[in-house]
């Protein structure tokens, strides 16, 4: 049974309550005090894992209404954005990918390019993941990455926790899933909830091909400087990856040829990314996601059971309760009031206020789910955007989504980087030095792009 | 002549803790008793992190747990192995184990099952505001012990041989 935190779970009692039961402060409605008061508790919960993320959002989607910051109906139907049902798509395409063997056949067939010597091994561990975390979610890929890249430091013979050479695959295997995460939709499910949240704000949306466009020189320059300084603070102690070489090679030929599940996963997959680039803007890109992954079984590609058993159903709860969350904090004028009441006195231009959020995001995703970031952050830095003229919603979403998404420091900061230190090869403090540093870098890449780049390509 | 036991886990070990183990029992000529604790308290997060945060299937998350497994139990033997060669080459006898379970438990029930004098056991290199405030596995073991616990980090080794509490 998992460990209930029940001290935290008390202090979001306490503080809910405290909230709840005070006089509103001037220019609060009662609404807004309650829907402040579901926040805070969201915020307690999710920051200390006091439960299960969807757990808390479950909580919040019965509490909106109960404290009367929204009506049910309004709370519930929210379960039904759209955002939710492509990030359901996503997850049945990816657990297609996962049961067919489809993922590894396309991970090891990458990998094999770059076999030849200590360094392209790491490029290619470092790409392979990037590149498959592009097309399904960042964890599945460390999951999957993971058994393959421990064979690997076995077949060389590394020694745990002391081979700078081990420190520097498995840290490459973690950055690369979280820097290939954030260049699509697809990598992390935060940032179709952005897209979800400025939606439901604002009316606006942001297509597939302009995330990618938009995200895509952040992304090579995080791979480039990973490569180089992985290779810096790790010099490798090995000349020769010939057992590697002899293992990848002999992985593919045990997988044969590609069966016919796999092709037709493979064309369901094709078509709906291209469906997504092309159609996406028209068709919207939640039916898109149902449809491809829906065609999955009239095919025949997969089961249900397969769904079952590669899917968490968590996931619709937290999403749905997420965009609940920011809707009552909107509809209520709960994040208006919060911006202004305590944020409204700081003297900000559209680049500070961007640098200010994308900071607060990348801490707190250190600690915290970046969905649950995303979900508390992006309403408040919406309103605040609102207050500083020239500063575009679409740059909210990417100085929240972005920085939530690049944890490179800690293990319980995203799933890649806990799989990877599971493996014992790299210490903590190895990750923390180069993670930092790497963290300073993903920052700075940001702003550059978001002052000039994005500009210039007019993402606002 | 009771064992000394040296305790090495996945995130616990240093080649000095071997040596020192290895050097004490030849100097008071002792049987050696060398265990490893595939402690799966980090493998059950990482398991449970990718259900809960990462939505994704119980079966992503077996499969994820049982390879960490095979790869901590390899991990062990391999280890031992070594301990093993090195003590016989000195002509020390050595017993080997391999264990699943709560670090802390598994070693003071080993320790009592075989009934050893005292215990060398590795650590990682941290700060002790770090170790009130997370907890320390070692630090509990201390608190249970009641033998002779030599505890050895990259850079020092502390003696802790009253097991009422004192330090020396």
């Amino acid at each position: 049974m998992p460990k209930i935190k029940t001290p935290f779970f008390i202090l979001a009692i306490i503080v809910t309550v405290f909230i709840l039961v005070s006089p509103p402060p001037e220019g609060l409605s009662q609404e807004g005090q309650a829907a402040i008061a579901v926040f805070a508790m969201c915020f307690i919960l999710w920051t200390t894992g006091a439960l299960p993320l969807s757990v808390t959002s479950l909580l919040a989607i019965a509490l909106l209404p109960l404290f009367g910051a929204l009506e049910a109906r309004t709370a519930f139907s929210l379960f039904g954005n759209s955002a939710v049902f492509f990030i359901l798509g996503a997850f049945m395409l990816a657990a297609a990918m996962m049961s067919s063997g489809l993922s590894v056949r396309v991970s090891l067939l990458f990998l094999r390019r770059f076999e030849g010597s200590p360094k392209m091994l790491i490029s290619g561990i470092l790409l392979s993941c990037a590149f498959m975390a592009m097309w399904m979610p960042a964890h599945a890929v460390a999951a999957l990455m993971f058994p393959i890249v421990l064979e690997i430091a076995l077949a060389l013979d590394l020694e745990p926790r002391f081979s700078n050479y081990g420190k520097a695959l498995f840290l490459s295997m973690a950055w690369g899933c979280v820097i290939g995460g954030v260049l699509t939709l697809l990598g992390g499910a935060r940032n179709p909830l952005a897209i979800a949240l400025l939606g439901e704000k604002y009316g606006l949306t942001i297509g597939f091909t302009r995330w990618i466009l938009a995200v895509f020189p952040i992304s090579a320059v995080l791979l480039v400087v990973v490569h180089l300084l992985v290779f810096k603070v790790f010099a490798p102690e090995i000349d020769n990856v010939r057992p590697a070489r002899e293992l990848i090679e002999r992985k593919v030929r045990d997988l044969g040829p590609m069966s016919g599940r796999e092709k037709k996963v493979l064309v369901v997959m094709l078509s709906t990314i291209l469906a997504w680039i092309f159609l996406g803007e028209k068709m919207g890109l939640a039916p898109i996601a149902i449809l491809g992954s829906s065609t999955l079984f009239v095919v025949g590609a997969m089961s249900w059971n397969d769904v079952e058993k590669y899917v968490n159903w968590g996931v619709i709860l937290m999403y749905g309760g997420a965009i609940a969350l920011a809707a009552a904090l909107e509809l209520t004028g709960a994040a208006k009031w919060m911006v202004t009441s305590l944020l409204g006195a700081l003297p900000l231009d559209p680049f500070t206020l961007i640098a200010f959020v994308a900071v607060v995001s990348m801490i707190l995703t250190e600690a915290m789910s970046n969905a649950a970031v995303v979900a508390l952050v992006l309403p408040i830095a919406f309103e605040l955007g609102d207050t500083v003229p020239g500063t575009s919603p679409l740059v909210m979403v990417f100085a929240v989504a972005l920085p939530a998404g690049l944890a490179f420091s800690l293990p319980i900061g995203t799933p890649p980087n806990a799989i990877a230190y599971s493996a014992r090869y790299h210490r903590l403090r190895d990750s923390v030095r180069v993670g930092v540093i790497m963290n300073l870098t993903a920052l700075t890449t940001f702003l550059v792009i978001a002052k000039y780049y994005w500009k210039w390509i007019g993402v606002y | 002549m009771g064992y000394l036991m040296l305790v090495l886990s996945p995130s616990r070990h240093t080649p000095k803790s071997i040596d020192l183990a290895l050097s004490l029992v030849q100097t008071s000529k002792r049987p050696l008793l060398a265990v490893f604790i595939m402690d799966m308290k980090v493998p059950n997060a990482i398991s449970s992190h990718i259900v809960d945060i990462g939505f994704l299937g119980d079966k992503v998350s077996d499969q994820l747990k049982s390879t960490i497994h095979r790869e901590y139990e390899a991990r062990g033997r391999r280890e031992l192995e070594e301990v093993k060669e090195r003590a016989l080459k000195l002509g020390i006898e050595c017993e080997t184990i391999v264990r699943k379970g709560d670090f802390v438990k598994q070693c003071l029930k080993i320790a009592r099952e075989k009934k050893i004098e005292d215990m060398v056991v590795s650590r990682a290199e941290r700060s002790n505001i770090s170790r009130k405030l997370f907890g320390s596995a070692v630090n509990e073991l201390l608190e249970h012990a009641t033998w002779p616990i030599m505890v050895v980090t990259d850079t020092a080794i502390e003696n802790h041989k009253e097991r009422d509490g004192g330090q020396s």
